[in-house]
């Protein structure tokens, strides 16, 4: 297993130096970059500008620029924000921990929706239970997030007055102030994933349930709940960590939306901030953290396999 | 005094009695509260390394400029600087306030061990603004120097009509403290700017929030207990906030689509000061607009006043230059006489231009080729009316077409000459005409490509004197030049706004950076 692991991370170095490299050419041969924003204001410094673009090396081609770049990320060093002339580290550094709560609280709000709604829909098929899990995942599936969390504040935050509307509470408030905080933008971020493993959950417990060892247990006396949540749903998990791991990508991707309309001062945001600015110093940096994310998530659920599911081995 | 006159005095009198109340005009200054400002991003607080509204706010009030943008015109008014003088073309000499001191109980002065502003500091954040900053200039200078404890001298090699009065020049140059550079390093000093302003700052969490509280030594009374930017970068949820009682001011709206809704609660107030020019550029080098005729005809095709009115009015006034009525030399609203909606003579124009509908596809061509007309357009109100104005080029045979992008990539494409008909904003400074027009800024600022040794020699000429008429009078010629030549076809000047809860007070729009305490205005918030 330990062999495994290391081999796995060992794994995600190329990945990540692919992506690098994708997302430095694809923002290189995109049109906009950085100098020529600083140069369409009327007011700028051309000749700082024109010094800044030598001391980036901006004025060389994207290749060598990506070499450049390089040589200082195996260095430790992320570059400087173009636009924001700050370490990109530091920046990152600043909203890292932002955005793994916001990603945490809202997988939680999909798991502690999905699961139960799931199972019970399974269980007590074509009933109003069943109907009304099926509406609400395909609500939380096909609404916009970006509309949802609009949607949200108004109700939430505007109407009813129940809710801040934005921002996450300073690091001194309460516990209380700062969940709630968190509930909106948790919710509209995890309400997509909520909506697809409720759907999968229903289906995998369906299957689960219609099988041969289910019927065996039942003959043999076993108790339903215990046919439910030992023999069917132990095996029903299986393709929703599966699905879980792979749509935490998607839940990463949309922290850029939400955050930037929750005004959530996270990873995301900035990441946003950097494709506007075309700061590709910060683009990189951001993604890379994202696809690492991505990447270390995939790895850890499927560790979870094992202990999910003793018939698989990594060996 | 006569008995109708006594009569009029005393209805004053009762009509002031009963109205006084009701409107609840002069209550006197509150002290204490926090403002509560909205922000779309902040990332850093270095005065010289910005070029961000929301940063240049927060900066305007922990730092002080040597002057300020008057609220009442536009003209530069004494702050850190008491008075100034001009003793010829070429020189600037400032007199400093004195008993100024920079913000102590911090990492560079402790409490107790603040210093006093001097000369010094001026030189040395004069000499690192020109050093840094890539989105301002103050324009070209020889020297800055210090006279004595309290006295400046600039000396700039051609004269710089504009050093005070624009308000991107020394009034965004706020006042560093060498020593707090220099231990707290470039990145320590822009998470932890000191200056001498009347706030002093308290906790800073990039894009999240930056708090402010009240200088206790500043050299004005500061009545607000603290400032507070608070971070929505999603301009609707701005506004959402302000109606929610979550801020007090959103300090730009620039937009004027949500005035509609903003202008109808009666618990805030619109406060407009200065805006922008928005115009149809032309990329006088690609063909077909390297013609005057192609250019003349589609100033003629269009009604402007039609979708400005359908659009903007009342938030805006109709342009005819590009130099807005807020700066000092330039407006020229008689440049109305030069532009005419005339579409029948449009069409005739491209006629003789050689442009016909050949293949009856009810668009005008020549030598097989169309005449296309593609608006570049960065996302905005401005849409609507260029859309309306496409619509109405298209209805005298023209293929035109409005297309919407991303910033960067209008920026790209207009700087890059990558254009032939583009959206044209300027922020409108002192100095925007040359920047849109002057030869030697083709490729930066100059998306018109445009290039007229008559007009680069009368701007030259307005630059290089101190004179207020001869400015005038060359940049009105030098615009009108511009303007008969067709290089752009200016639509409105929209205004900005910042919009403000009814319970602030004397609350004065940035211009030049945002400033809630000076010699002018003093911010307080009644409970």
């Amino acid at each position: 297993m330990t062999g495994y692991i290391v081999r796995r991370l060992l794994t995600t170095i190329p990945v990540l130096l692919g992506i690098t490299f994708i997302v430095f050419a694809m923002v290189s041969l995109a049109p906009g970059d950085a100098i020529s924003l600083m140069l369409g204001s009327e007011t700028a410094n051309v000749a700082n500008v024109e010094r800044l673009r030598r001391e980036l090396g901006l004025d060389l081609p994207w290749y060598e620029q990506y070499l450049r770049y390089m040589k200082g990320l195996l260095t430790g060093d992320m570059g400087r924000s173009i636009t924001y002339k700050r370490p990109v580290v530091d920046m990152i550094r600043e909203r890292f921990n932002n955005t793994l709560i916001l990603a945490a609280s809202s997988t939680l709000f999909a798991l502690v929706i999905s699961l139960p709604l799931g199972i019970a829909a399974a269980y007590q098929r074509r009933s109003w239970i069943d109907y009304g899990a099926s509406t609400l995942a395909m609500l939380g599936v096909s609404l916009p997030s970006f509309y949802l969390g609009l949607l949200l504040i108004i109700v939430f935050g505007l109407n009813l007055g129940w809710l801040p509307i934005r921002g996450m509470a300073s690091r001194s408030a309460s516990l209380g102030t700062y969940i709630r905080h968190l509930i909106l933008p948790s919710v509209t971020l995890g309400s997509g994933l909520a909506g697809i493993l409720t759907r999968l959950t229903r289906s995998s417990v369906l299957e689960a349930l219609s099988q041969d060892y289910v019927r065996t247990a039942r003959a043999k006396g076993v108790g339903e709940r215990k046919v439910l949540y030992k023999h069917a749903l132990r095996n029903a998990l299986l393709p929703v960590t599966t699905t879980f791991g792979l749509q935490f990508g998607g839940l990463l991707g949309g922290a850029a939306i939400i955050e930037t309309i929750f005004s959530w001062p996270g990873v995301g945001m900035l990441a946003v901030n950097a494709v506007k600015q075309r700061d590709i110093p910060l683009i990189q940096g951001t993604t890379l953290v994202f696809a690492l994310g991505f990447v270390l998530v995939t790895l850890v659920v499927d560790i979870l396999y094992v202990a999910i599911d003793p018939r698989i081995r990594y060996e | 005094m006569s008995r109708r006159l006594l009569l009029a005095v005393v209805a004053t009198l009762l009509v002031s009695l009963v109205a006084l109340p009701a409107t609840g005009v002069m209550q006197s200054p509150q002290k204490g509260g926090i403002l509560r400002i909205a922000a779309t991003t902040i990332q850093q607080l270095d005065p010289y390394k910005t070029a961000a509204n929301d940063e240049t706010n927060v900066i305007g009030l922990v730092f002080d400029p040597l002057v300020i943008i008057g609220k009442d015109g536009f003209e530069a008014k004494p702050h850190l600087a008491e008075s100034w003088e001009r003793p010829d073309d070429y020189t600037w000499i400032f007199h400093l306030r004195k008993g100024v001191y920079f913000q102590e109980g911090n990492a560079v002065f402790p409490k107790g061990a603040r210093r006093e502003v001097t000369a010094d500091d001026v030189v040395y954040s004069i000499n690192r603004f020109m050093n840094v900053s890539t989105a301002f200039t103050i324009g070209e200078v020889d020297e800055v120097k210090a006279l004595d404890r309290y006295t400046v001298q600039i000396t700039t090699p051609v004269p710089n009509p504009f050093l005070v009065d624009d308000p991107n020049r020394l009034a965004s140059v706020g006042i560093v403290p060498k020593e707090a550079v220099e231990k707290l390093g470039e990145d320590g000093f822009a998470m932890n700017p000191i200056g001498s302003g009347p706030f002093i700052l308290k906790s800073f969490a990039p894009d999240q929030s930056v708090v402010l509280e009240r200088n206790p030594d500043y050299w004005l009374p500061v009545y607000l207990d603290g400032v507070e930017f608070v971070v929505i970068p999603d301009p609707t949820v701005q506004t959402m906030a302000l109606t929610a009682g979550e801020v007090d001011v959103v300090p730009y709206i620039f937009n004027v689509d949500a005035m509609a809704t903003l202008s109808r609660n009666p618990r805030l107030q619109m406060l407009s000061r200065g805006g922008s020019y928005r115009g149809i550029g032309f990329n006088v080098t690609t063909p077909p607009f390297d013609e005057f005729a192609v250019r003349d005809a589609i100033s003629k095709a269009v009604d402007i006043d039609a979708a400005f009115n359908a659009v903007v009015a009342p938030h805006g006034e109709r342009a005819y230059g590009q130099c807005p009525p807020w700066v000092p030399h330039g407006y020229d609203p008689s440049l109305k006489e030069i532009w005419k909606y005339d579409p029948k003579e449009a069409v005739e124009i491209l006629n003789a231009a050689g442009f016909r509908d050949t293949n009856g596809d009810g668009i005008l061509d020549r030598n097989g080729q169309p005449l296309k007309v593609e608006i570049k357009t960065t996302p905005g109100s401005q849409i609507r009316v260029l859309t309306i104005l496409a619509t109405q080029l298209r209805q005298i045979g023209i293929d035109a077409s409005v297309l919407q992008q991303d910033v960067a990539v209008w920026a790209d494409d207009v700087i890059n000459g990558n254009t032939g008909v583009f959206f044209d904003l300027s922020f409108a400074g002192a100095t925007g005409l040359h920047s849109l027009f002057h030869s030697s800024v083709i490729g930066m600022t100059n998306g018109h490509y445009y290039s007229n040794p008559e007009v680069d020699s009368l701007l030259d000429q307005a630059l290089s004197t101190t004179d207020p008429e001869a400015i005038a009078s060359n940049w009105k010629q030098a615009q009108r030049k511009i303007m008969e030549d067709r290089a752009a076809l200016p639509l409105y000047f929209e205004w900005a706004y910042a919009i403000v809860s009814d319970k602030v007070h004397d609350f004065v729009p940035a211009w030049g950076g945002l400033h809630l305490v000076s010699l002018e205005n003093n911010v307080w918030l009644s409970r």
